[in-house]
């Protein structure tokens, strides 16, 4: 049996009977997807490994509460949304000029400045929305959840959920306008140029 | 339907994440409608915008830093989580009634002998009337000759004694 034949319920269930094997199991699966949504919600390595490792711990000292009642992603969400959210509460404003060195796509050194330009303006434009409207969107775009899934993880109604996300996008709609045209330019450039 | 309600599903419809015929609801309004399906273009041109950035891999040593982390929380919380309405909460409703029944027996049995080994008359009268050198158990003191310090000893916690009854 390999190690992804066994729920995450079921280890979960170890782990509430001291299994830190199992503990590990859930860390290896999941660390990435809740990584990054720190990340993208916090703009920043450390920050973000800080509040995975505190989410894992959170997750660690509920495992003897946890009734197999929701999936365990959807209860995980939880916990990551509304760690983040309040890390965003209490350290409000936090410029993020430094993004780190990731490799961008393009041959020429041009294409990579301008790709980093529009990554370190995305990352502006998402954290000078509101904490609630920037996880919405990160959680409806990045992690690509639904209406229902979104409105479990923040506790809210899917209606509600959409009336965020509608002003959310409304906002980044604005800060990101020129980005929006170029990306529009390009791509009607690109369609130009290819054969018909 | 109102054009709120179609752009409240265009995230799920762009994730084709919509049933078939809430889809269709859609589709059908966006034939009529333009300011849906300008709106529509805005969802989607955000899409494309935000699905150009890229995140970084995930640290390295993470699993191994939050195991390290979670060793320690394990460790603390077995001597810190000593309480001891732990195995009360636990208990099952039978468990928890036959630990009060036993907890009534014995406080009981307890306030009965404390009450009828007090209140006794003969252990009152034999204490009042008993030599120190019984009470006290300082027997070896008995073949001491009268006048000496411990003899004078002995009087004066006799006197103490019958003082106290």
């Amino acid at each position: 049996m390999s190690d992804f034949d066994i729920s995450d319920e079921s280890l979960m269930e170890a782990v509430n009977k001291g299994d830190l094997n199992a503990f590990e199991q859930l860390v290896r699966r999941h660390q990435s997807w809740v990584w990054k949504i720190a990340y993208r919600f916090l703009g920043n390595s450390d920050e973000a490994s800080d509040i995975t490792q505190d989410a894992f711990l959170r997750l660690l000292d509920a495992s003897r509460h946890y009734r197999v009642t929701a999936k365990f992603r959807t209860y995980f969400y939880r916990i990551i949304t509304r760690l983040c959210i309040d890390h965003a509460r209490k350290n409000r404003a936090v410029p993020i000029d430094s993004l780190p060195d990731i490799p961008a796509p393009g041959p020429s050194q041009i294409d990579r400045l301008e790709h980093q330009e529009l990554e370190s303006g995305i990352q502006k434009a998402l954290d000078a929305l509101p904490p609630e409207y920037r996880m919405v969107i990160i959680l409806r775009y990045f992690e690509g959840l639904s209406g229902v899934e979104i409105a479990n993880a923040v506790k809210k109604t899917p209606k509600g959920v959409e009336r965020l996300l509608a002003r959310a996008r409304k906002n980044l709609e604005l800060s990101l306008y020129p980005y929006s045209q170029k990306i529009t330019d390009d791509y009607e450039g690109e369609s130009d140029d290819s054969p018909v | 339907m109102y054009c709120v309600d179609i752009q409240s599903r265009f995230g799920d419809f762009i994730a084709g994440q919509l049933a078939r015929h809430e889809r269709e609801q859609v589709l059908a309004h966006l034939q009529e409608c333009e300011a849906c399906r300008t709106t529509l273009g805005n969802v989607d041109r955000l899409a494309a915008i935000l699905s150009q950035t890229e995140c970084p891999p995930v640290p390295s040593r993470l699993t191994a830093r939050i195991m390290a982390a979670a060793g320690k929380r394990r460790s603390e919380s077995v001597t810190a989580d000593w309480n001891p309405l732990k195995w009360w909460r636990g208990a099952t409703a039978p468990m928890q009634a036959a630990a009060t029944i036993t907890m009534i027996i014995g406080l009981g049995l307890g306030c009965i002998l404390g009450w009828t080994s007090t209140s006794s008359p003969s252990s009152a009268a034999t204490g009042a009337k008993s030599e120190p050198l019984d009470i006290y158990q300082l027997d070896f003191l008995g073949d001491l000759p009268s006048g000496s310090l411990a003899g004078s000893y002995l009087a004066l916690i006799a006197v103490t004694s019958e003082g106290g009854h």
